[in-house]
């Protein structure tokens, strides 16, 4: 195997690093009304090496902050196999025709042309302690800090013995990509009359309202493609999860007669060929049900790679434990985990798993320097929920660190520590969704 | 008998002292000299006055300059140069002010900067645009207190977002987008 120290490689070649020293913004190439993209500055004083595993939401955040906070001293690798980054955020609106996952790929370009983050499009095969391993044999080690934002992996439903089965009969299309264009597919092709099945895991699962928004959108497109079939949805919670009264509107009102939810369900069997599905719902067993399509979303947890590291210690093993004042796992030092992949009282989701890599850039940054990080972080999430192809709802938390439990938790003053919804579905919220999801990308890639 | 000497036209790094015929010590302002950045404020201490003490300031574009009981708060407004004169019945001092460029933290723990950064989800990145553009802008704090109150949008999602933060985080935030 070809082993190569990695960085002394680049240090020869020279890392071509773009530094502005200029105050001045500069906007994006791409458009004129694109965002604003601030300079990286050069007289911090801080430096060191840190290498981020996973361009999704967070990761993309970690790097791109720890350029604009932390400054040209600062390097960053970014290891991410992919070229670019599909958003999930949205991703429900291919599956009615909205949009195009091409309009859904967010690139690199800025991140390592502006802000001078070191792009590496790799997989990485393993995490030890001070070194990562590359698929190419290369060894990356050189680094100060290691944070690793690597997203979700999925479990088979009893029943299966592949994820192909995933990739080509019964997609989850629940991390944006090929399985949105073929469930898009199999959509417009099914047999009116036929129904949409969709599963939903039991919490926790990335981003809460997702089910319940696909739930609706696509019931809200079969009215007028396949005005005689239904989505009928096997939850294995005991009931709808977040914004349960616009959703309960939207199931019993909105989508009234398209939407049959049916809580406290356990799958027992898929065939996936045949989309067939087994399931007992209470005292209920045995019951068989036949999809036109069949859209199962499977439990999530977070990848193999960390459990082979010995990262994931949640109680259930099947996520990361970090300390929320830093990011840094409770089971390795010197390793920061954010994102889908952690185990924390806050929902997975890429408004969250953005404010997280900020914490966890300012936390870094502060460590570099030998100092503690900052005591009271404070994250929150704002999320846009599409009812209909025109309306939306919105959802609110903010969270507040709690040192007795050293967890965050949302304040009292905020709905007795619980989330805000809308009040109802509006039009006005569906162009405020429109807004959001541009803004909080380009806070991302941009 | 009364020594005076004149300021005029003298090196702006050094300060000269009138001495007074009396024992008592004369005007002091200490620092003799100032460096501050711009958005930035540091404070000149004046003791031993005789009578009403007055301040001139030579370039108010560069330094604002305000005086209250003895002490002197001097502003960075833009980059250069600015002398700011102590006066009392009998003394005049310079002090010279510079004006620096306002640089990041060195120790990258604005407080303020990582709650704001809360915002920029929906506001951009430093309050750049989304919603309402908010970086730069000096009247965030009352902005917020409309929708704290209630007077403002209060079914709407900003309103409910704003009831998670503490006031003073509110004030923090609001400090750090006057000045991203």
């Amino acid at each position: 195997m070809n082993r190569r120290n990695f960085l002394n490689t680049m240090a020869v070649s020279g890392f071509g690093l773009l530094t502005l020293s200029s105050t001045f913004p500069v906007h994006a190439d791409d458009s004129s009304t694109g965002p604003i993209q601030f300079p990286v500055p050069t007289n911090t004083g801080i430096s060191g090496h840190i290498v981020v595993l996973g361009g999704g939401m967070a990761g993309a955040t970690v790097a791109k902050y720890l350029r604009l906070w932390g400054g040209t001293g600062v390097q960053v690798t970014l290891i991410e196999k992919s070229a670019a980054y599909t958003s999930n955020i949205m991703s429900n609106t291919v599956l009615t025709g909205q949009r195009t996952l091409a309009n859904l790929a967010y690139n690199y370009n800025t991140l390592v042309n502006h802000y001078g983050v070191n792009l590496v499009n790799q997989e990485v095969t393993k995490i030890n302690g001070g070194s990562i391993l590359l698929a190419d044999g290369t060894i990356v080690d050189n680094y100060d800090r290691l944070v690793i934002a690597p997203g979700l992996e999925f479990d088979l439903l009893p029943g299966m013995s592949s994820l192909d089965e995933y990739e080509t009969l019964i997609p989850h299309a629940w991390k944006a990509g090929p399985q949105t264009t073929l469930l898009r597919s199999q959509l417009v092709n099914m047999t009116d009359g036929t129904n949409v099945v969709i599963t939903i895991p039991k919490a926790p699962y990335r981003c809460p309202p997702g089910p319940y928004e696909r739930t609706c959108v696509i019931a809200d497109w079969l009215k007028s493609h396949k005005p005689n079939s239904k989505v009928i949805v096997l939850d294995a919670n005991p009931d709808i999860l977040v914004e349960k009264d616009n959703f309960n509107h939207a199931f019993t009102v909105t989508h009234a007669g398209v939407v049959d939810y049916r809580p406290g369900c356990t799958i027992t069997n898929v065939d996936s060929s045949n989309r067939v599905l087994s399931y007992d719902q209470g005292l209920s067993v045995g019951n068989t049900i036949e999809a036109g399509v069949l859209n199962p979303i499977p439990p999530q947890r977070a990848p193999k790679l960390l459990a082979d590291a010995g990262l994931l210690n949640s109680p259930d093993g099947r996520f990361a434990s970090v300390d929320v004042l830093s990011y840094e796992s409770t089971a390795k030092p010197g390793i920061h985990i954010i994102g889908d992949a952690t185990h924390t009282t806050m929902p997975k989701a890429g408004h969250i798993g953005n404010q997280q890599g900020k914490t966890c850039v300012d936390a870094i940054l502060r460590l570099l320097q030998g100092q503690q990080p900052d005591q009271a972080p404070v994250t929150n999430s704002a999320c846009y929920t599409p009812i209909t192809a025109t309306t939306a709802t919105w959802l609110s938390a903010v969270y507040q660190y709690d040192p007795l439990t050293k967890k965050m938790v949302i304040p009292t003053q905020h709905n007795s520590g619980g989330a805000i919804s809308a009040t109802s579905a509006t039009t006005e919220n569906y162009q405020d969704m429109l807004t959001w999801f541009d803004t909080v990308m380009g806070d991302t890639f941009a | 008998m009364t020594i005076q000497n004149s300021l005029k036209g003298l090196a702006v790094t050094s300060l000269m002292l009138i001495a007074a015929i009396s024992d008592a010590a004369s005007l002091t302002a200490s620092p003799a000299s100032l460096s501050v950045a711009v958005n930035q404020s540091a404070t000149i201490s004046i003791s031993n006055a005789r009578g009403t003490v007055r301040i001139e300031n030579s370039n108010p574009g560069v330094a604002s300059a305000s005086l209250s009981a003895n002490v002197v708060t001097v502003t960075g407004k833009s980059v250069g140069t600015s002398t700011i004169k102590v006066k009392d019945r009998r003394t005049t001092l310079s002090v010279p002010v510079s004006v620096i460029s306002a640089v990041p933290p060195v120790n990258g723990n604005n407080d303020g900067r990582l709650l704001a950064s809360n915002c920029f989800q929906c506001h951009g990145t430093n309050g750049s645009g989304g919603f309402e553009s908010l970086g730069g802008k000096n009247d965030i704090a009352a902005e917020l207190s409309e929708y704290l109150s209630g007077d403002e949008d209060p079914d709407g999602i900003m309103a409910a977002h704003l009831k998670g933060y503490t006031q003073e985080q509110l004030q923090a935030i609001s400090d750090y987008l006057a000045n991203p």
